[in-house]
C-alpha cells in the first residue's frame, strides 16, 4: 500500500515540471569488507551457496568472493554433507543435497584464510526447516480486464494459477516465474495466507490467482511465449526480511522508509550479535508451465 | 509545593484587595471599514507606563484606580489614536482604528511606541501579519502562510514542498494547529506544497514556539492560532485573484448591519490542467487538484453576548487515468459563544468538531473494486475564563475535553475488510496568572492539568513483553466493553507548568525567561521523511506512551529608534521523552497492531534565535538567523531493533544554521518590491557505508543513521506589486504581483537517493552497479503573476 502511495507521490513530485535529478558522487568512508552469504536448499534441486565480500557503495568492481572456505549442511543438527567450491565461479559451493520436508537444517562456514581478518572464523545460519508446499495444480489462461474476476488493469490474455493453501496460518508462498527460459528480475511476488487460510485459489468464490499477464502477440512464424511458474513455501522470518529488503533497495525519496540495516540469519559462532549479510533459505518447491494459445 | 502555593495565594490576594477602589475601562477595537474586530491591539494608559491588549475576539478590560487618563490605542499599520477622559465610574469604549493610508505613511513618524516586543511577558512568539505576507514573493504566486512561518527563526521543514514543519527540533506531528480553535490535522495541500489556509480569509496568525500559555496544550512542539475573519458587518464586499495555480474569492457582508455579519471564502487549484498539457499519457490522463472553503457567521447579541460559527473544508483529490483515486482533507466547526459576566470576566465557551480522512480506491463500477477509507475525528468543549482583576493581574483559567474517534481503516467494494476503532477522551483543566510586580518585572506562571484515557470498545493483544511487543508473543487477547477504560493515563505526570518571566532594563531592553511543560497523547505514525496524506494519528494507550517535553528558553530584547527596530536573541534546551520511532520495516498502514511496529526514545533539542524585525516606514522586513541542534536516542534490545546501534543521531529536520531575510521596499505609492532569501545547512540523510549482494539485489548497508548532509541549500525569490491608487467614489480596485521563485534557478536538493542502475532497454539481468542521485522538488526559476481584486 505504502509503495503505491509512494509512486503516486513521486509522480506528483515529477510532474511539478520543476523538478529534476542528477546522479552525483557522495564522499563516504567505505567500511571493512564483511560476509555475504546468499544461499538456498530445496527439496528439489542443487544446494547452492554463494560467499562473497561487501564492498564501498561507489565502488562498482564485481564483488570479492570468498575461496576456500568449508561449507557444509547440518540436518537435524547432524552435519550431514560437505559443498565443493566451484573452479569456474570461485566463491560458489555446491552439492547434490536435497532437504526433506519437516527437517531442521543450518549451515555452516568455516573461513580460515582467503579473506580480511574480520570475516576469518565459523558462521552459522540460524536453524530453519523445511516447510511442505502446496502443488501448482494447473496454470490456466483466462482473457482479462477491470472487469473480470481476477482484475487486471491492461486488459488481456494473462496466465493464472490454481492452488490450495494449507489450514493453519502462517504460511508463505514465494512466486518465481520464467519466461522463455529467462528468470524475472528482482522478483518479489510473495503469498501470505494471512486473510486466506486454507482457501483454494480457483475453485468456488474464489478466484484463481493472475500470476502473469498481458501475453505479447507472438510475431509471424515464432513461437508463442511459454511460462513457467514455481512457488516455494519460505519461512515467515525470510518473507520479512525480503520485505525489509524491498524498502532498502532504493531510499532516500520522500516517501521512502527510514534507512535501516538489512539483516538476515548468518551469525558467528557462539556470538548471534556478531552477523554476516545475507541469507541463507530453505524452502520446499512445486512447479508448473502453460504455453500462451493466441 | 507548599511555598509555591502560599506564594499563589499572596500574588491572589494582592489581586484581589483594593478592588473597590477602581474602575474599569473595557470595550472592543474594531477595523474602522469593515467592523472587523482587532486582535493584540495595545491599549496603552500613558500615564501610568502601562496597558493590556485586546484579546482573541478583540476584547479588552482594564481596571483603574479613579482619575484623568490618556488612553492611547495602538496597533501597527493603522493609526493610533489618544483619548483622554476622567474615570469615576466603570466605562465602556469601544473604539474604532483606521488604515494607515498610503499617503500618510511616508510623512508620518511615529509618534507612538509599540514595544510589546520588549513590554509583554511573552517570548518565543511569531506573529504575521496578513498583509505583509500578501506583499512577499511566493512559490507560484500562492499566498503561502505556513511557508511563511518557516522563514522565521526556530521554524523550519525538512524540505520545501514537504507536509508539515518543524518547530524548535519538534517532529511535525507535535505542532498543535488551530483554525478558529479546531485542530487541523494535516496542513497541507498537494504533498505539502502549498498551505490549507487562504490567506484571504485569515485575520491573524500567532506561533508559540516557547512560553506556551497553560490554556493550550495536547502537542509538544508549538502551537499555531489562526483566527479567521469574522466578515464586514458595515458594508457587503469581495476579495479575489487569479493566480498561476488556483483562483479564489472571498465575499463578506452584513447580516443585520453592525449585528451579524458572514464571511465566505473559496480557492479552487487547476493543477490539473498542467498536467493535460504533458506530452507523457501516463501524466496526461491524470487529475490533481485541492480545493477549500472557509466560512464564517457571527451575531452580536447585545453587550454581553456574541456568537461565532465558523467552518473549514478542503479536499485535495488525485486519479490517475480513471483506474485509482485518491482523497484527502480537513473539516472542521467551531460554534462559539463569547459571554461577559461583568467587565472583568469575559468567559468563551466553545465547542468543536473536527475530521481529518482519506479514501483511496479504485471506481465502483469494476468487477473488482474497493475503496480504504482512514478517518480521525474529535469532539471538543472548551469553556475559558479570563479575569481582568486589576491593571497588575490578569488570570485566566478553563476546562476543556477532547472526544477522539480513531478509525484506522476501512475497506469496502469487492472485499470488507474493518480495523477496529479507537476511542479516547483527553480532559484537562488549567490556571494561569499574570502579574506586575512593578512597572520592570511581570511574571506569568501557570498550571495545565491533562490526562488521557484510551477507551473501548476494543480487544487488545497482550504480549510477553508488554514494553516491547511482538507479534509472536501473544499471550492473551482481552475484550474491552464501549466506554470501558483501557489505559487510563490520569496521574501527577500530567502536571504541566507553566513560567514566564519579563523583567525590563529600561525602556528599550527587557530579558525573558520561560518554562514550559507539554504533554501530547496522539501520535502521527508516520515513518517516512516527510509525513503523507495517508499517515494517521493513534492514541497513546495500553502500548503506546504519551510524549513529554521540558523546555526552558531565555532571551533579551530590545527595540532600537523609537521602537522602529525590534531585536530579539533566544536560547532554549528542550528535553523529549516517549517519542514514537519505528521498527526496520514497519508496516503502518492498515495495521491493527501498530503496537508491534514502533520503539520508544528520547530526543533533546537547543539552539540560539535572532531575530531583527523593522515593522514601519518604507523598508521593512526581517532577518532571522537560528542555530540549532536536534537529536535522537533509540535503544533497541537487539542490533535488528536499536536505531543507529542506540546512539544519539542527528533528527532528520536536524539544520545547524538557518538564515533567512525578508525584505520590502516601497518605491513609489504604486509599486513596492519584496525579496526572500534562505541559507540553511543541508539535512541530515544516512549515507551507505557499503553494499552486498543477493540474488540479483544489490542492498546498500547502512548504520550510522543521518551522518551525511546534503548540500546546503540556498534561494533568492523576489517580488514585485502594483497597485494603483483607488478611484474617488469607486469601490473596486485591484492589483498585480509578479514573482520570480528561485531567481538564481539553483537546484536545491531536496533528497539523495541510493539504488542500482537502470539496465539498457532489452536486458535480461539486472545491473549491479550502484548510484547516488540527488533530487531537485524546484531546479529552476519559477515566474508567477497573479491579479487581485476588491470590491
Amino acid at each position: 500500500m505504502k509503495s503505491a502511495f509512494k509512486y503516486f507521490g513521486l509522480l506528483i513530485l515529477g510532474i511539478s515540471l520543476f523538478s529534476c535529478t542528477d546522479v552525483v558522487d557522495l564522499e563516504v568512508e567505505a567500511a571493512p569488507p564483511e560476509l555475504v552469504v546468499d544461499g538456498l536448499l530445496s527439496n528439489d534441486r542443487d544446494l547452492y551457496i554463494k560467499l562473497s565480500q561487501t564492498s564501498g557503495f561507489f565502488d562498482n568492481s564485481a564483488f570479492e568472493p570468498i575461496r576456500g572456505a568449508r561449507v557444509s549442511i547440518y540436518e537435524n543438527g547432524q552435519e550431514t554433507d560437505i559443498l565443493t567450491e566451484s573452479t569456474d565461479t570461485p566463491g560458489t559451493y555446491r552439492s547434490n543435497f536435497k532437504g526433506n520436508i519437516g527437517n531442521q537444517y543450518q549451515l555452516r562456514i568455516e573461513i580460515n584464510n582467503n579473506a580480511p581478518e574480520q570475516i576469518l572464523g565459523t558462521w552459522w545460519s540460524t536453524a530453519d526447516s523445511m516447510k511442505r508446499v502446496p502443488t501448482i495444480d494447473s496454470l490456466g489462461q483466462m482473457s482479462l480486464d477491470r472487469n473480470t474476476i481476477p482484475q487486471a488493469f491492461f486488459p488481456g490474455e494473462y496466465a493464472v494459477m490454481y492452488f490450495g493453501d494449507f489450514e493453519g496460518v502462517g504460511d508463505y508462498y514465494r512466486v518465481s516465474r520464467m519466461l522463455n527460459d529467462s528468470v524475472f528480475a528482482q522478483e518479489n511476488f510473495f503469498i501470505t495466507d494471512e486473510n486466506f487460510d486454507g482457501f483454494y485459489f480457483g475453485g468456488g468464490l474464489f478466484p484463481p490467482i493472475a500470476i502473469f499477464g498481458p501475453f505479447e502477440e507472438p510475431e509471424v512464424g515464432e513461437e508463442a511465449d511459454s511460462l513457467s511458474v514455481r512457488l516455494e513455501s519460505v519461512s515467515e522470518e525470510f518473507f520479512d526480511y525480503m520485505q525489509v529488503l524491498n524498502t532498502q533497495v532504493q531510499t532516500g525519496s520522500p516517501f521512502d522508509a527510514p534507512p535501516a540495516l538489512v539483516l538476515g540469519n548468518i551469525y558467528r559462532d557462539g556470538n548471534p550479535n556478531d552477523y554476516g549479510f545475507g541469507y541463507f533459505r530453505v524452502v520446499a518447491a512445486s512447479e508448473n508451465g502453460i504455453r500462451y494459445t493466441p | 509545593m507548599k511555598r509555591a502555593l502560599l506564594f499563589c495565594l499572596f500574588l491572589l490576594s494582592n489581586a484581589l484587595s483594593g478592588q473597590n477602589d477602581q474602575y474599569t475601562i473595557s470595550g472592543y477595537v474594531r477595523e474602522a471599514s469593515s467592523g472587523e474586530e482587532l486582535i493584540g491591539v495595545n491599549v496603552v494608559i500613558k500615564e501610568l507606563q502601562t496597558g493590556t491588549t485586546t484579546n482573541n475576539y478583540g476584547y479588552y478590560s482594564i481596571s483603574l484606580p479613579p482619575g484623568k487618563y490618556t488612553l492611547s490605542i495602538q496597533y501597527i499599520g493603522f493609526q493610533t489614536i489618544e483619548k483622554e477622559l476622567s474615570l469615576s465610574q466603570d466605562l465602556k469604549l469601544n473604539l474604532e482604528l483606521k488604515e494607515n493610508s498610503t499617503q500618510l505613511d511616508e510623512v508620518v513618524v511615529k509618534s507612538e511606541r509599540i514595544d510589546q516586543n520588549v513590554s509583554s511577558v511573552e517570548m518565543s512568539v511569531a506573529q504575521l501579519d496578513v498583509k505583509d505576507v500578501k506583499k512577499m514573493p511566493a512559490l507560484l504566486g500562492e499566498v503561502d502562510i505556513i511557508r511563511t512561518l518557516t522563514l522565521l527563526p526556530g521554524i523550519s521543514t525538512v524540505g520545501e514542498a514537504s507536509n508539515g514543519f518543524n518547530v524548535r527540533g519538534g517532529n511535525s506531528d507535535q505542532n498543535l494547529i488551530l483554525l478558529d480553535e479546531a485542530p487541523i490535522y494535516n496542513s497541507s495541500h498537494l504533498f505539502g506544497f502549498f498551505s490549507i489556509f487562504n490567506a484571504d480569509a485569515v485575520k491573524d496568525v500567532k506561533l508559540y514556539k516557547g512560553g506556551i500559555p497553560a490554556q493550550y496544550g495536547g502537542r509538544l512542539s508549538s502551537v499555531v492560532d489562526v483566527r479567521q475573519k469574522d466578515g464586514n458587518n458595515r458594508e457587503f464586499s469581495g476579495t479575489g485573484g487569479i493566480g498561476l495555480l488556483s483562483s479564489r474569492l472571498l465575499l463578506e457582508g452584513p447580516i443585520v448591519k453592525e449585528k451579524s455579519a458572514f464571511m465566505f471564502a473559496g480557492r479552487r487549484s487547476y493543477a490539473d490542467i498542467f498536467l493535460g498539457l504533458s506530452p507523457d499519457e501516463a501524466i496526461s490522463q491524470n487529475t490533481l487538484f485541492f480545493y477549500d472553503f472557509n466560512g464564517k457567521i457571527n451575531y452580536i447579541l447585545g453587550d454581553n453576548d456574541r456568537l461565532y460559527l465558523s467552518g473549514y473544508y478542503g479536499r485535495d483529490v488525485f486519479e490517475i487515468n480513471d483506474l485509482f483515486g485518491f482523497e484527502w482533507g480537513n473539516a472542521t466547526t467551531s460554534l462559539r459563544w463569547n459571554h461577559l459576566f461583568n467587565d472583568k470576566l469575559f468567559s468563551n465557551f466553545t465547542a468543536i468538531f473536527s475530521d481529518y480522512t482519506y479514501q483511496l480506491g479504485t471506481p465502483e463500477d469494476d468487477a473488482f473494486n474497493f475503496r480504504l477509507e482512514s478517518t480521525i475525528q474529535d469532539y471538543h468543549f472548551k469553556n475559558q475564563y479570563t479575569w481582568y482583576a486589576s491593571s497588575k493581574s490578569q488570570f485566566d483559567f478553563g476546562i476543556e475535553g477532547i472526544y477522539y474517534r480513531f478509525k484506522p481503516g476501512t475497506i469496502s467494494g469487492s472485499i470488507e475488510l474493518e480495523l477496529q476503532e479507537e476511542f479516547a477522551l483527553e480532559p484537562s483543566l488549567y490556571f494561569s496568572h499574570e502579574y506586575k510586580f512593578s512597572p520592570l518585572l511581570t511574571v506569568q506562571y501557570g498550571v495545565r492539568y491533562s490526562s488521557f484515557y484510551n477507551l473501548g470498545s476494543q480487544t487488545k493483544n497482550i504480549y510477553q513483553n508488554q514494553e516491547l511487543p511482538d507479534l509472536g508473543e501473544i499471550q492473551e487477547t482481552v475484550n474491552f466493553e464501549s466506554g470501558e477504560i483501557i489505559k487510563a493515563y490520569n496521574g501527577l505526570e500530567g502536571l504541566e507548568p507553566r513560567l514566564a518571566v519579563n523583567y525590563r532594563l529600561d525602556d528599550e531592553k527587557s530579558i525573558k525567561l520561560s518554562y514550559n511543560r507539554t504533554r501530547q497523547y496522539i501520535h502521527l505514525i508516520s515513518n517516512t521523511t516527510a509525513p503523507t496524506p495517508v499517515d494517521l494519528y493513534r492514541p497513546a494507550g495500553m502500548h503506546i506512551k504519551p510524549a513529554t517535553v521540558n523546555q526552558i528558553a531565555g532571551g533579551y530584547f530590545q527595540n532600537f529608534l523609537n521602537n522602529q527596530y525590534e531585536l530579539s536573541l533566544e536560547s532554549y534546551y528542550k528535553d523529549f521523552r516517549n517519542i514514537v520511532d519505528y521498527r526496520n520495516g514497519a508496516e503502518l498502514i492498515f495495521n491493527e497492531t501498530i503496537e508491534t511496529e514502533i520503539l520508544a526514545g528520547i530526543g533533546r533539542s537547543y539552539g540560539l534565535e535572532v531575530y531583527l524585525r523593522k515593522q514601519e516606514g518604507k523598508l521593512t522586513g526581517w532577518v532571522s538567523y537560528t542555530l540549532s541542534k536536534t537529536e535522537l536516542k533509540v535503544d533497541g534490545v537487539s542490533p535488528s531493533l536499536a536505531i543507529n546501534a542506540g546512539e544519539w543521531y542527528p533528527a532528520n529536520y536536524d539544520k545547524r544554521h538557518d538564515i533567512s531575510v525578508v525584505l520590502n521596499y516601497k518605491l513609489t505609492s504604486k509599486w513596492d518590491i519584496g525579496m526572500n532569501f534562505t541559507y540553511q545547512t543541508g539535512r541530515p540523510i544516512t549515507p551507505p557505508e557499503g553494499k552486498f549482494q543477493i540474488e540479483d539485489y544489490v542492498v546498500p548497508i547502512y548504520r550510522e543513521r543521518n551522518s551525511y548532509r546534503i548540500p546546503d541549500y540556498h534561494r533568492l525569490d523576489l517580488s514585485a506589486n502594483y497597485t494603483p491608487p483607488k478611484v474617488e467614489g469607486k469601490k473596486f480596485y485591484s492589483s498585480w504581483s509578479i514573482g520570480i521563485y528561485n531567481v538564481y534557478g539553483r537546484r536545491n536538493a531536496y533528497s539523495i537517493y541510493f539504488e542500482q542502475q537502470d539496465n539498457p532497454e532489452g536486458a535480461i539481468s539486472t545491473n549491479l552497479n550502484t548510484q547516488a542521485v540527488q533530487l531537485s522538488i524546484f531546479g529552476t526559476i519559477i515566474p508567477s503573476v497573479t491579479w487581485n481584486f476588491n470590491f
